[in-house]
């Protein structure tokens, strides 16, 4: 590894967990092609390495893209309407673009950039992924695409690859290891084979072997994959006999596709006929997952029966070995999923077992328990929000299977309870749509109806649509007061206060809000008082209340800190902030912003981001600092323009100040640099930068290691991790192959470990 | 928007299912778009919209007269 003292090129391109065989001339055509066509297809059959090859051309053309190059796996996806989300989480846009994930959105981020998008897994999204790519060529010159499909995508301009099957052995009589070798397949089943089973080599002895499975397995990846890692139990001479039962016989010359898809499909259903019964049963479970799944989610939808929660992990530890599970490069708890092609085929295993609609059901029960974490007003809410984000594909599955389903209410419970994820994290769009199809599934007055109106009348406030906010609350109202809840009223008549208090009408939000109070005390909820305090400090305020707004905004803050809750909590410790600020206490208005924008920066980068650093910046030119003052007005107006939103209308006359202050101070084309320079600063940069901290020490910490293997060992093994051959590790290491050899024998001894793959899961794990 | 629209209306043509984008109005005192389609059945209109990753309040059956000259 070079050391540069260039900024690292951006880019989500995953760490190869094994290493890249062959495919020296389908690489470099991939690569030659990448660089001019601006939309290369590659195509061709499921587990023909379609992705591998992508993957690894894209992580080697870096010089025609300096902005990065990125992929979206589609796989998970079921909705196309969710084609645009992805593309934004995939960019890493999600900590940008808050809430408005249009189409216009992602084509007025990519315009100006040179990147490379990868779209993975096209086909069963193909119209979808046609016209969204055909939008993003016409409309951003400078970006290409390279993406995998069965089909391809028929958009005009599209250059496209076949993908062909690894080279084979060509048919003879007898067989040399070197001749034998030379060919990818075979190639790549050593290098397989050899992670399992350290001693097996090429040899005179097994060439013709090796040979013929190559042969009857027509150069497949992934079937060759699934048969090198059976040599862990078997030998050669019996996957070979196993496999013959279960191919059909081979014919003369070029196979076509859709025997080429036969094979594959052999394959996979030989490999899972090789597996226990416990295997065989947890496997086709797995693929109820949308977007892959941890330990503990197994353990919660899948053990039931003959899968016990015990073995859980030892299961999927075995699936892991035998290439029926991936495992996904993670910093903390461990992630696995399995490969697309692989998931049908378990889903039909699923189907076959009569388990598909019980299983389904345990998984919408898992997603509603995700939720309603991530809906308790305490201090782990954030980690809830963490947890729900990155589970966000099962997510819509669980919905769209509610929604589907007998009990649509279940999906307005779930949305209900997800409502300040929405609001702090987005998508806001899509989640509307979801809100708004549940609400016409279902009918009558009940309590989950009056739910959905009010987290879709919160969205749609949060997305400035006032009057549908309005109309939408004013329904949840209704059935609240119909049905005797208090609860239901209390929070329609919260978010109706708010809805006033944007209009700008201050009168009847404080009426609203007085009655809220009112009620909050009446029902003994703590976390509704914390939220009306916090509006009625803000109210005060605005009426030039100013003790009075102190008095409540402290008082919120207590509670809430009593609650261990954030949300309200940060608004109100920015409301007193906001206060001592026109009272002139600009110390302490600038350490309670800081507070405030910490909180706020937990939770995700909504609204409440955006007044934060806002308020910064007033106290910043309080303070006389023109230069901070100016990027953190920049930084600000690009959080408000993700949203989108606005300043609300009460805070202009600062804003105005505050802006004409710092232009005095700078001059006009001072003042424009630094506002823009702040404008472009992703959201880790503008927390560093109001908090005024290192941006390293915002990062998460580093583990401490307390390991037992030597440096030397540990360099070794994290070579293995990336995949690295024993060969390369010792060209790489400046040591002899039978060196390296030597430190992963003694590595796999001293942690009772017995495979390569086994070492890599190791390097993977945090250490505590 | 409109090219995605056309495009893929387009597409869905050569599937066989018979639709045609034909034009949007935009209001912009209300912030509304309308966008008029000639297709058999509102699926197809749904599913042109969500291709077109074009999110969209309603689909409603509309008839059209167009004044007679003179």
């Amino acid at each position: 590894m070079t050391a540069s003292a260039t900024k690292a090129r951006p880019h989500n391109l995953p760490t190869e967990l094994t290493s890249f065989v062959g495919r020296r001339r389908e690489l470099s055509e991939v690569k030659q092609a990448l660089a001019t066509a601006r939309l290369l297809t590659l195509t061709g059959a499921g587990g023909i390495g379609k992705t591998r090859l992508g993957l690894r051309a894209a992580a080697e053309v870096t010089r025609p893209f300096p902005d990065g190059s990125w992929v979206v796996d589609l796989a998970p996806i079921d909705d196309p309407s969710l084609l645009t989300q992805a593309v934004f989480l995939a960019l890493g846009l999600h900590d940008q673009q808050a809430q408005e994930w249009s189409v216009a959105t992602l084509i007025d981020y990519l315009a100006p950039r040179r990147l490379l998008l990868v779209v993975d897994n096209c086909e069963h999204l193909l119209d979808a992924c046609a016209v969204l790519v055909g939008t993003v060529l016409r409309s951003c010159p400078h970006v290409h695409i390279l993406a995998t499909s069965r089909q391809a995508l028929s958009v005009a301009g599209e250059v496209r690859f076949a993908v062909p099957p690894l080279s084979i052995p060509p048919r003879g009589s007898s067989y040399s290891a070197e001749g034998v070798l030379d060919s990818d397949a075979a190639a790549l089943f050593e290098e397989r084979a050899a992670a399992v089973a350290p001693g097996f080599h090429v040899g005179r002895e097994n060439a013709g072997l090796l040979a013929n499975l190559c042969q009857r397995l027509d150069g497949i990846p992934l079937a060759i994959e699934l048969a090198a890692v059976r040599l862990a139990s078997l030998d050669l001479d019996q996957l070979t006999e196993a496999l013959s039962d279960q191919l059909p016989i081979l014919g003369h010359g070029d196979r076509s596709g859709s025997m080429r898809q036969q094979t594959l499909d052999a394959t996979i259903d030989w490999s899972y006929e090789l597996l226990s019964e416990v295997e065989q049963i947890l496997w086709a479970r797995l693929s109820v997952f949308a977007g892959g799944f941890d330990c503990s989610a197994v353990e919660q939808v899948c053990c039931e029966g003959r899968v016990l929660e015990s073995g859980a992990i030892e299961v999927i530890a075995a699936l892991t070995e035998k290439s029926m599970v991936i495992r996904e490069p993670t910093n903390n708890v461990a992630r696995y999923r399995l490969l697309e092609t692989m998931r049908q085929f378990g889903r039909e295993r699923l189907r076959q077992r009569g388990e598909e609609a019980w299983l389904r059901a345990r998984h919408s029960d898992w997603v509603r328990q995700l939720a309603s974490a991530a809906a308790r007003p305490d201090a782990e809410q954030a980690a809830a929000f963490d947890k729900v984000q990155l589970e966000l594909g099962n997510v819509w599955s669980a919905l769209d299977y509610l929604l589907k389903g007998t009990n649509p209410e279940r999906g307005l419970e779930l949305m209900y309870d997800l409502a300040l994820y929405w609001v702090a994290r987005g998508p806001l769009t899509d989640a509307r749509r979801v809100i708004v199809s549940f609400l016409d599934a279902t009918h009558g007055d009940t309590l989950e109806r009056g739910k959905g109106f009010c987290v879709a009348g919160q969205l749609a406030r949060s997305h400035r649509d006032e009057p549908t906010a309005r109309s939408l609350l004013e329904e949840s109202l209704r059935i609240g007061r119909h049905l005797m809840n208090s609860e239901l009223i209390g929070w329609s008549l919260f978010y109706l206060a708010a809805v006033d208090w944007a209009v700008p009408d201050l009168h009847e939000a404080r009426t609203k809000a007085d009655s809220v109070l009112a009620l909050s005390d009446s029902m003994s909820n703590a976390y509704l008082r914390v939220a009306t305090l916090t509006m009625l400090a803000s109210l005060h305020m605005q009426q030039g209340e100013r003790s009075a707004a102190l008095a409540l905004g402290e008082e919120a803050a207590r509670l809430g800190d009593h609650l261990g809750e954030m949300y309200f909590r940060s608004y109100a410790i920015w409301d007193l902030a906001n206060s001592y600020l026109h009272l002139g206490d600009v110390q302490r208005a600038d350490s309670l912003g800081r507070e405030a924008l910490a909180l706020q920066h937990r939770l995700g980068p909504g609204e409440g981001l955006a007044i934060a650093v806002e308020t910064l910046a007033w106290i910043a030119s309080r303070r006389g600092e023109a230069q901070r003052a100016a990027h953190l007005l920049g930084a600000a107006d690009s959080v408000y323009k993700s949203i989108p939103a606005t300043l609300l209308a009460i805070h202009r006359t600062t804003h105005e100040e505050c802006v004409g202050w710092t232009r005095g101070r700078m001059g006009a084309a001072g003042f424009q640099a630094a506002f823009e320079d702040g404008a472009s600063m992703t959201r880790e940069e503008i927390v560093a930068c109001a908090l005024e901290q290192d941006a390293r020490e915002t990062t998460r910490a580093t583990r401490k290691q307390t390991s037992p293997l030597t440096r030397r060992e540990l360099e070794v093994a994290r070579l293995v991790a990336m995949g690295l051959s024993n060969k390369q590790i010792a060209a790489r290491l400046f040591i002899s192959e039978r060196t390296a050899e030597t430190h992963l024998t003694n590595m796999l001894n001293k942690l009772g470990l017995s495979s390569r793959l086994q070492l890599a899961q190791w390097v993977d794990l945090p250490r505590t | 928007m409109q090219s995605a629209l056309a495009e893929a209306s387009r597409r869905l043509n050569a599937h066989g299912q018979p639709i045609r984008y034909l034009r949007s109005t935009y209001v912009p005192d209300q912030g509304r778009l309308m966008c008029l389609f000639e297709a058999e059945s509102a699926e197809a209109v749904r599913v042109v919209n969500e291709n077109a990753q074009a999110p969209y309040n309603s689909i409603a059956v509309v008839l059209e007269r167009v004044a007679p000259q003179g």
